[in-house]
């Protein structure tokens, strides 16, 4: 359901059915169910890197998309990664194919990863200054030393550590 | 040519660390590693490269053989192989089995330090 701005009401004005029902009925709608994308993703394998530069996971499923009305955006992902121990996972989230959330950093965190499972999470972050309109968020990684980073995303495992999806969300939240 | 650029195959079956072990030894100094997932098979490159530098990472990729193991991988199978061949009575040590055995010990506490 579309937003529109809230009316600024006149004195002594006429309240229509369809007065009300654009700026109250509506506008409730819309708030009620925002602009809200989530993909859980099962890649049929794990994905991989050796990138010591930040690339894109999976820029065609790894992806959430949502045509906003112009107010902040939540973003979070949760992951199961492994490495070769000693490696340093960089995760950061690309908006609109240009603008990275962790811009003037090397990326929006960091975590040392080892041969075990590692469940790393960029929590809910909010992303302000989007105008009104589609916008997509990818998520990047990329490691340290050349070193293979994966990520696990597998239902056709019969590994259950393996057997679990990256799952990247986003929703307009004002 | 230079900038970032990705070059990108649709492969199903690929040994990544072999394959950037093999991509790595072609020396592009824009090589800046691989992805796999998708279905696909991503090359990176960033900075300065050529049309010849492509040339060579393509013949690499169709070069490529999955089943061959990494030599990283071939390194952690002979270390568990020689580990397990330590797994026997103290009296049977041989003194090359212990200094095997400390080898593998100082490596494990010093990686590649030694």
């Amino acid at each position: 359901m579309a937003w529109t701005t809230p009316r600024t009401w006149t004195l002594g004005e006429l309240i229509t059915k369809t007065i009300m029902d654009t700026h109250v009925r509506d506008n409730l709608l819309a708030l009620k169910e925002p602009p809200s994308d989530q993909v859980i993703r099962n890649n049929l394998g794990v994905y991989t890197t050796t990138s010591t530069t930040l690339v894109a996971v999976d820029s065609a499923n790894l992806k959430v998309t949502l045509t906003t009305y112009g107010g902040d955006v939540l973003v979070w992902f949760v992951g199961t990664f492994s490495a070769t121990a000693g490696t340093v996972l960089l995760l950061d989230i690309l908006i609109d194919g240009t603008t990275r959330v962790g811009a003037g950093f090397e990326g929006l965190l960091a975590q040392g990863l080892g041969t075990g499972k590692t469940v790393v999470t960029i929590p809910p972050i909010v992303v302000s200054g989007l105008a009104a309109g589609e916008h997509n968020f990818v998520l990047l990684w990329r490691g340290t030393g050349g070193a293979t980073l994966r990520l696990f995303s597998d239902t056709t495992s019969g590994t259950a550590p393996d057997n679990v999806p990256a799952i990247l969300a986003a929703r307009e939240v004002s | 040519m230079g900038g970032a650029m990705e070059m990108e195959w649709d492969v199903l079956k690929v040994n990544p660390e072999r394959l950037d072990e093999e991509l790595r030894a072609l020396g592009i100094g824009a090589y800046a590693g691989l992805s796999t997932g998708g279905g696909k098979v991503r090359v990176h490159l960033v900075g300065e490269w050529t049309k010849a530098d492509q040339a060579k990472i393509l013949a690499a990729v169709e070069r490529h053989d999955p089943a061959e193991k990494s030599r990283q991988r071939q390194a952690v199978e002979a270390r568990q192989a020689a580990l397990a061949a330590l797994r026997k009575p103290w009296a049977g040590w041989t003194t090359e089995d212990k200094d095997d055995f400390l080898m593998w010990l100082a490596q494990e506490v010093l990686g590649d330090e030694i």
